[in-house]
């Protein structure tokens, strides 16, 4: 008894404690930034903004004393960082890692989000865009790519990874230039895009200096930059090829429209000095790329700018059409009474046969109803002649048709094989754990993640035939305590809070 | 190279390493690693970013080893959970649940953990020694691999599918098939519009892997055995702390060796990942295994093939970082990004001598390699005794804590409620195919290669047409042991079936 005591007594405590803790600066108004500045990043971890941010913190905490964490929050080109960042509280305590690819990908995604939608803070770095061919292969400098160009008539395969993106827009830039063309091809990522080169698959591929990092064989046939670059001094640049190509790729910082201006102006110093490090710019020169400092004002400018000429590029290339031509929701209706006319004819089906359906039966005809609406939208995919692609109805109807012949054999099967008697079980504890699972999911935006938790593991517990209120008090007050040092203290990484947060 | 400069590199990368901080850095590195590995929802990956940071303050070799052993700890850590809680902390560990979490529900936790460290220290040394010696072939391997051979390879992986569902084929075709179509969910970047995304704007980017996993394995397990608890809720559960005997390792051994070899060769090639190896060697030691019925109810060949198979490619996925300076997953690009803070560039030129390379770099880390897998038997020994003890307490405990660890690892996939939702719905499906006798693992594989085979076969349709996949040797041959491998099990099954039907007809 006094152990029990003791033990409740401890764990009371460190709840104490850690409720302290996370909801406890509630209230209390101090200079900006009086917690940690979460940066979202557009990738997975590794990428060149993930890693540039990384330094970034590091520098910020070292010298600045200003904590920030990298979250990262990769999908759609960027589009679902921007919306993550939109939904956040407008302080100033979430900012966005942007690049210029973010100018095309919210335009051609089919989205909500405008690149106006931000507060562009500082941009930090610039990146020329270049050329890269095989010194190993005819194609190795600049006269012999546009020689190979002409000889192949279109045919000549530009590699790069995506499609739509910063890389195929200056592909698209450079034939206009040269007054060439050639296949786009998207190799998905760039690690793929540089074994295509190494290969000799593709003689040329658009990208950025730190790509050729580390691959002997691959060169830097033109740069898209007014200079020759520091640490590629014998690449010629197109200006001095007799082409007026400039571009580059940057990266900088942004917050939410409505941020409070005494913030952002904190921000823009702080990026301003960090821009200055010797750390920073020593591993962004190590990639043959400028750190360069922008304030606000010359930033959003050249947004603005930049902005208008990637529609019009978009447009031209015919990449802003939409290749669908279907209501989702619509669609949607017409595969529900697909669905519900099959199970109707099941069971009427199992009646004439004077058969039991089974969970089996159900599943599979489940699977039917599930294929048809998946064959149903493939047939309003609109692919354009000119495109040079696979058509994306291809496998999903491959999938779709053997998923149908398989469940719908299954069904004959069941229906005509013996009959099972069902096991009977005790199904309502099943059901309450499966709801409760539910409420808890839903309820942790709302409750925060410790509060949701600790309720859901009491009703749990009670339900499952442990009706010891001492041991479901210690063992929710161990778990929950237990993430907090795991996660909050050991990784630094944090849950939702919810309403109290 | 001469024997005399090669021992020379050797003794060169032995001093770089001869001082308590690289030691330091390496325990810290596994440690994390194995926590992270075994929490469900934060991959590798995830580890080596959290690191970084600590990498700018350390020697380049340091820096380099820190991060090597954060990844080879997870690879290892992914098990642990799958193990106890049926819940792959990666996406390597998924085939070890398929056998691990049944060992702990016969109450054997102890020999499953024990077999799968076992298992990724030998798979970890043997991954090693490929590093070194077949760095060169393996490189060329990598390079010549075009998407042709990853959709073979998606391919192969698919017809482990045949092995998994040998109980009814057709219950196990429609979970792959449905696998497989879900993945076509998602936002097409080459035509650039939503497919199937029924309107939800959350589903651009597709059905995420871990969420899924998560639900199908983890929270559909809790769903379907509530009606089968027993305990009062109070006393313990009676697990076995015993821990395999030399005896039960030693009779692994070839199947150890050769997953390794499979681990080695898949983790050289760019992009196609621990996921895929443990699989495909998951699929070849069960159909060259004397007792393939045990496969899918505990068998320790089913523990120990993916587990060797997901730590060698940790050795296996330096060598297109190294010797081509590219990048064939998350861990080994935060790597990438780490040596060039340091101002050194992966690629051929760190093997020439002095200034020009770093060939003390290089071959101090092939020693640290085994060195790390020395440490994780150090530190996976002590850990295994802590996690029996956590799941050995009453079903009631640990079913609520497995839905609470749900939550945790498909929500810290991305931050997302959506992934959570995700995961429900697959726990749904999941209890729904379990309660239809229908396997859950063909589905996982049919998630897994989905994008693999989708996106390999429209870029190589793009570049060739369909003759080339059989034009090419090295595809062909791939597709030839697909073929090969989808078929067996079934004949196997039937010639079995007919071998012992006549006397059943008498």
């Amino acid at each position: 008894m006094k152990q029990k005591l003791i033990i409740s007594v401890f764990l009371l405590c460190a709840l104490f404690l850690i409720v302290n803790n996370i909801y406890g600066h509630k209230g209390t108004k101090k200079d900006f930034p009086s917690k940690p500045i979460t940066i979202i990043v557009h990738s997975k971890p590794g990428s060149g903004i993930d890693i540039m941010s990384r330094i970034i913190a590091d520098i910020a905490q070292r010298k600045h004393k200003v904590t920030m964490v990298i979250e990262n929050k990769p999908g759609t080109q960027g589009v679902v960082a921007m919306n993550h960042v939109l939904n956040q509280k407008r302080d100033g305590y979430t900012i966005l890692g942007v690049t210029k690819s973010f100018l095309s990908s919210v335009l051609v995604n089919a989205t909500t989000v405008k690149i106006e939608d931000f507060f562009y803070v500082a941009e930090v770095m610039q990146d020329a865009e270049v050329l890269i061919g095989n010194k190993n292969t005819q194609v190795n400098d600049f006269n012999s790519l546009v020689e190979d160009a002409k000889s192949k008539k279109g045919k000549q395969i530009w590699a790069g990874p995506g499609t739509g993106g910063r890389d195929q827009l200056m592909a698209l830039k450079v034939w206009e230039t040269l007054g060439i063309s050639g296949t786009w091809v998207d190799y998905k990522s760039s690690p793929q895009t540089a074994l295509a080169l190494l290969r000799k698959e593709a003689p040329v591929s658009v990208g950025n200096p730190g790509d050729i990092e580390g691959k002997a064989d691959l060169i830097l046939l033109a740069v898209a930059h007014p200079e020759r670059l520091k640490k590629f001094p014998e690449v010629p640049t197109f200006k001095e090829l007799g082409y007026p190509l400039e571009e580059y790729m940057w990266r900088g910082y942004a917050v939410a429209n409505g941020t409070p201006i005494k913030v952002t102006t904190f921000l823009e110093n702080l990026f301003k000095e960090i821009v200055k490090d010797p750390q920073f710019t020593s591993y962004i020169e190590e990639q043959g790329a400028f750190s360069k400092f922008n304030g606000h004002n010359n930033f959003q400018k050249k947004i603005n700018q930049e902005l208008h000429e990637t529609k019009l590029l978009l447009t031209k290339a015919g990449l802003l059409q939409s290749y669908i031509n279907f209501n989702p929701i619509q669609t949607t209706m017409i595969g529900f009474a697909i669905s519900s006319l099959l199970i109707i004819s099941i069971i009427s089906l199992a009646l004439i046969l004077k058969r039991k359906t089974s969970i089996t039966i159900w599943f599979s005809a489940g699977m039917i109803w599930l294929s048809l609406m998946f064959l149903h939208q493939t047939f309003s995919f609109i692919i354009p002649p000119e495109a040079n692609i696979t058509s994306p109805a291809l496998i999903p109807r491959i999938w779709s048709i053997l998923l149908i012949l398989l469940s719908t054999s299954l069904i004959a099967t069941e229906l005509l094989g013996s009959k099972k008697e069902p096991i009977k079980e005790d199904n309502v504890k099943t059901i309450q754990i499966i709801v409760l699972t539910l409420l808890y999911f839903l309820s942790v935006p709302f409750m925060g993640f410790y509060v949701a938790t600790y309720i859901f593991l009491s009703i749990s517990l009670f339900i499952l035939q442990n009706k010891n209120i001492y041991t479901i008090f210690v063992t929710a007050s161990t778990f929950t305590i237990v993430c907090y040092l795991i996660f909050q203290l050991a990784l630094g990484i944090s849950f939702p809070t919810g309403i109290l947060g | 190279m001469e024997m005399t400069e090669l021992i020379t590199n050797f003794y060169a990368g032995l001093m770089q390493l001869m001082n308590f901080s690289t030691l330091w850095v390496m325990f810290l590195g596994m440690a994390v690693g194995i926590v992270v590995g075994a929490l469900p929802g934060l991959s590798p990956a995830v580890g080596c970013a959290m690191m970084l940071p600590f990498t700018f303050y350390l020697s380049p070799i340091n820096a380099l080893l820190l991060l090597v052993s954060v990844y080879a700890g997870a690879e290892y850590g992914g098990s642990i959970s799958a193990i106890c809680i049926n819940t792959p902390g990666t996406a390597g560990a998924v085939a070890t649940s398929i056998d691990g979490y049944p060992l702990t529900k016969q109450g054997k936790p102890g020999i499953a953990l024990g077999v799968s460290l076992w298992s990724s220290v030998i798979g970890g040394i043997i991954g090693t020694i490929g590093l070194i010696v077949f760095a060169v072939p393996l490189a060329n391997l990598a390079i010549n691999f075009e998407s042709y051979e990853y959709f073979a390879l998606g391919i192969l992986g698919l017809t482990i599918i045949s092995s998994l569902s040998s109980e009814n084929y057709l219950k196990g075709f429609i979970a792959a098939s449905l696998g497989l179509l879900i993945m076509t969910i998602g936002y097409d970047h080459e035509l650039s519009f939503s497919r199937f995304t029924f309107g939800i704007s959350e589903l651009q980017d597709g059905i995420k892997f871990i969420p899924a996993v998560i639900g199908l394995f983890a929270l559909s397990e809790v769903f379907y055995n509530i009606a089968r608890i027993k305990d009062k809720g109070t006393e313990k559960k009676k697990l076995s702390y015993t821990f395999p005997a030399i005896s039960q390792i030693l009779p692994l051994k070839f199947i150890i060796a050769k997953s390794a070899i499979i681990g080695t060769i898949i983790g050289a090639i760019p992009g196609a990942g621990a996921a895929i190896a443990s699989i495909l060697s998951y699929n070849e030691a069960k159909r060259t295994s004397k007792t393939p019925k045990e496969f899918g109810h505990g068998s320790l060949e089913g523990v120990a093939a993916p587990e060797s198979a997901n730590n060698a490619v940790v050795a296996g996925s330096m060598i297109p970082l190294l010797s081509l300076g590219i990048p064939g997953s998350a861990s080994t690009a935060i790597m990438l990004g780490a040596l060039m803070i340091h101002k050194i560039s992966p690629g051929p030129d760190l093997f020439k001598p002095a200034p020009y390379g770093h060939p003390e770099l290089i071959y101090g880390l092939f020693i640290a390699f085994f060195l790390t897998n020395i440490i994780l038997l150090i530190l996976g020994l002590i850990g295994n005794r802590l996690w029996v003890k956590l799941i050995s307490f009453p079903d009631s405990i640990i079913y609520s804590i497995i839905v609470a660890t749900s939550f945790i690892g498909s929500y810290f996939v991305n931050t997302s409620i959506f992934d959570v939702i995700i995961c429900f719905v697959f726990g749904i499906i999941g209890f729904l195919l379990k309660k239809g006798g229908f396997p859950t693992a063909p589905v996982i594989l049919g998630l897994i290669l989905g994008a693999m085979i989708e996106e390999n076969l429209r870029l190589s349709l793009v570049k060739g047409g369909m003759l080339v996949f059989l034009q090419r040797p090295m595809s062909a041959t791939i597709l030839a042991i697909a073929l090969i491998s989808f078929l067996w099990p079934i004949l196997k099954h039937l010639l079995n079936k007919k071998k012992y039907t006549p006397p059943a007809i008498k």
